[in-house]
């Protein structure tokens, strides 16, 4: 396969090359992962229930979230799940259980063939998201659904073949497969040719799917041999070690650069979850940042006043789920029957317009959650020196930093947040600009066919502007 | 198009401009250079939820607590007031010299959402200003353009 876009082989470092192909590594690192995890359950169920004075609020959510959408998913994709704690004592009973190399399965269900989308995750998704509100704030909460997570991991691990509850369930991942296709690293076949050359002939027996005796077979369901993309490929490196002809790089390329690439199938479901997650950074902004205090207290579950009360919390998810589910997809699905009609040919049908430029919104929406947690990290980092010396606000001073004023570091955030809502936009046109030129013959039709959608897009940027300038 | 009638397009353009300029000041002239707002702190916001101004107004803001203590921040203009208690409120005064939005903060934790407990002023762009700035260039454009002209006959 000739190479679709720039790429540099990282294992060429010797040293790196020792590293990834290490067994200890992972468990280590998960391990290391792990800990603090278990202290946000311990912290958020029996410390204090001030959410910014508890370690588990701060930790989850001016921390770990901060730092997955500003530095660990633009830049190093699905690195996370490389050292993923949520997954870790699954993976664990389900393949030292079992045997100890091969490939992972306890039960090994079938997972129904109708949920083998993402459509559950999606909706899982949704559901965390409706009650952010709730999760950001409360301590307990925020225990709870990580209590809930790694229960719910660790029984489909039991039940089902491999990562299933990653490639299907896991809320977190939703985001951040997605946007791991922006990333400029990546795992790929060095040469296709050699994956393709006969067993007969010197070939492999495929083991970088179905393992050998020196790993497992790829966790995400994924056949390295055919991968274009990044989103379900979890970093794991099992790969690295399986493949007996040394044929798996690990690359460096240009942002977003599967994105512009034609080898990138479209699907509908993934579609749907990029407009999900364009949206949802959106709602956030205007619910949490926003000045309205009616939306913020109609959308906390838990504070019952007498002019909150069940039916505003109702109206408050109504409305959550018609921007996601409704609004933000039914202006895409305007913009691509607009485009449909102004590039003057019948020849692209609008659902085929409705999918594959909903891939173009991945660098908007990634750089709108950049933005919101840069905001968010920007006023709340105090709080983080302050729980590290008393996490469970207890009244400890570990480090002395517990009487810690609130230090807001407010000047930089307008220009920084027209700068991500810019960029944004502008990469977003580019790779959608590649997406229309690669499906309509002539270059005009492309241009004309942008038109709705370039609209679609700087009206989002702008709306969310609104909020920080 | 001759000289002649370029001169008395000038003049008319630097009088509509003038006008229009006018306009616009006198529209907030109405408006006291000094802005008082009653701010009031509930768990989680604050009413009114956005206070706008123009730019270069003095604003003074009294902030009540009605619920817990409270406190009073603003994004870049840096204007703080931490522990507003109940029953005693606090003033805080300042020159709006900077044009834009700024998100307004509790700054004393006082409950769950306390992070997100936000409002929104706008200083808006001073419209005094920017008309006499029209008004002015507008009339002595139209000044000059109708001497030229005089001294041409
Ligand atoms: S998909 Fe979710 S559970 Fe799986 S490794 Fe990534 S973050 Fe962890
Ligand atoms: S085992 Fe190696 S050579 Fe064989 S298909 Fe997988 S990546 Fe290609
Ligand atoms: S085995 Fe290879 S392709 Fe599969 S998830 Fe791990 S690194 Fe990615
Ligand atoms: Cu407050």
């Amino acid at each position: 396969m000739e190479q679709p876009y720039k790429r540099r082989n990282l294992l060429k470092n010797k040293l790196l090359k020792r590293i990834i192909l290490s067994r200890n590594l992972q468990p280590i690192a998960t391990l290391l992962a792990f800990a603090p995890f278990i202290f946000v359950a311990v912290t958020g169920i029996i410390g204090i229930s001030s959410g910014a004075k508890n370690f588990s609020v701060v930790f989850t959510w001016i921390l770990w979230s901060v730092l997955l959408a500003l530095l660990l998913v633009p830049f190093l994709g699905r690195s996370w799940c490389f050292l993923c704690p949520i997954v870790w004592p699954g993976e664990l009973i389900q393949r030292k259980l079992w045997k100890r190399f091969g490939s992972s399965k306890l039960m090994n269900l079938r997972w129904p063939k109708i949920l083998q989308n993402v459509w559950l995750q999606i909706f899982i998704f949704i559901f965390f998201g409706i009650w952010m509100v709730v999760l950001v704030t409360q301590p307990f909460v925020t225990a709870i659904a990580v209590i809930m997570l790694i229960t719910g991991a660790t029984v489909t691990f039991i039940l089902f073949p491999r990562r299933s509850f990653c490639r299907y369930l896991c809320p977190p991942g939703l985001f951040i497969g997605l946007y791991s296709a922006y990333s400029p690293i990546e795992v790929r076949v060095k040469d296709r040719n050699i994956c393709l050359t006969p067993t007969s002939e010197g070939g492999c027996e495929k083991e970088c799917y179905s393992g050998s005796e020196n790993g497992y077979g790829c966790p995400w369901f994924e056949f390295p041999q055919n991968m274009v993309s990044n989103i379900d490929c979890g970093l794991c490196t099992e790969c690295f070690k399986t493949c007996p002809r040394d044929n798996i790089a690990l690359n460096a390329r240009p942002f977003g650069a599967e994105l512009k690439s034609e080898s990138m199938r479209r699907k509908p479901d993934e579609a749907w979850r990029a407009l999900i997650l364009l949206a949802f950074p959106l709602v956030y902004t205007a619910v949490l940042f926003g000045p309205w205090a009616w939306i913020k207290s109609w959308g906390d579950l838990l504070l019952y006043t007498n002019s909150v009360g069940m039916v505003q919390h109702f109206f408050y998810i109504i409305l959550i789920i018609d921007i996601v589910l409704g609004i933000i997809p039914g202006l895409h699905l305007l913009a691509s029957m607009g485009s449909k009609l102004l590039s003057g040919t019948k020849d692209i049908s609008t659902k085929r317009l409705f999918v594959n430029y909903a891939y173009a919104y991945i660098p908007l929406g990634l750089m709108l959650w950049v933005g919101f947690n840069f905001s968010l990290l920007m006023i709340e980092w105090s709080y983080i020196p302050v729980v590290l010396s008393d996490p469970f606000g207890a009244g400890w001073n570990l480090l002395g930093t517990t009487h810690l004023p609130w230090m807001p570091i407010a000047l930089p955030i307008p220009i920084a947040e027209v700068a991500f809502a810019l960029s944004g936009v502008l990469l977003s046109l580019k790779v959608g600009y590649n997406s229309l030129i690669a499906i309509y013959p002539n270059r005009k039709q492309a241009v004309r066919a942008l038109i709705p959608f370039a609209i679609l897009t700087t009206a989002i940027a702008i709306v969310y502007v609104w909020f920080y300038i | 198009m001759n000289r002649h009638k370029m001169l008395l397009v000038l003049i008319v353009i630097g009088i509509a401009v003038g006008t229009v300029g006018m306009g616009l000041a006198a529209a907030q002239q109405q408006d006291s250079y000094v802005k008082q707002f009653t701010l009031k702190a509930f768990r989680f916001g604050f009413e009114p939820a956005r206070l706008v101004v123009n730019q270069g107004d003095i604003v003074v803001i009294t902030i009540e607590s009605v619920d817990a203590i409270h406190g009073f921040y603003i994004e870049d203009y840096e204007v703080r007031q931490d522990f507003i208690t109940p029953g005693s409120p606090e003033t805080v005064s300042f020159v709006a010299d900077r044009m834009g939005m700024f998100r307004i903060h509790c700054s004393t934790i006082c409950g769950s959402l306390h992070p997100f407990m936000m409002a929104q002023l706008e200083v808006q762009p001073n419209l005094r200003f920017i008309g006499s700035f029209f008004v002015i260039s507008g009339l002595s454009v139209s000044f000059i353009a109708y001497v030229w002209m005089r001294k041409e006959d």
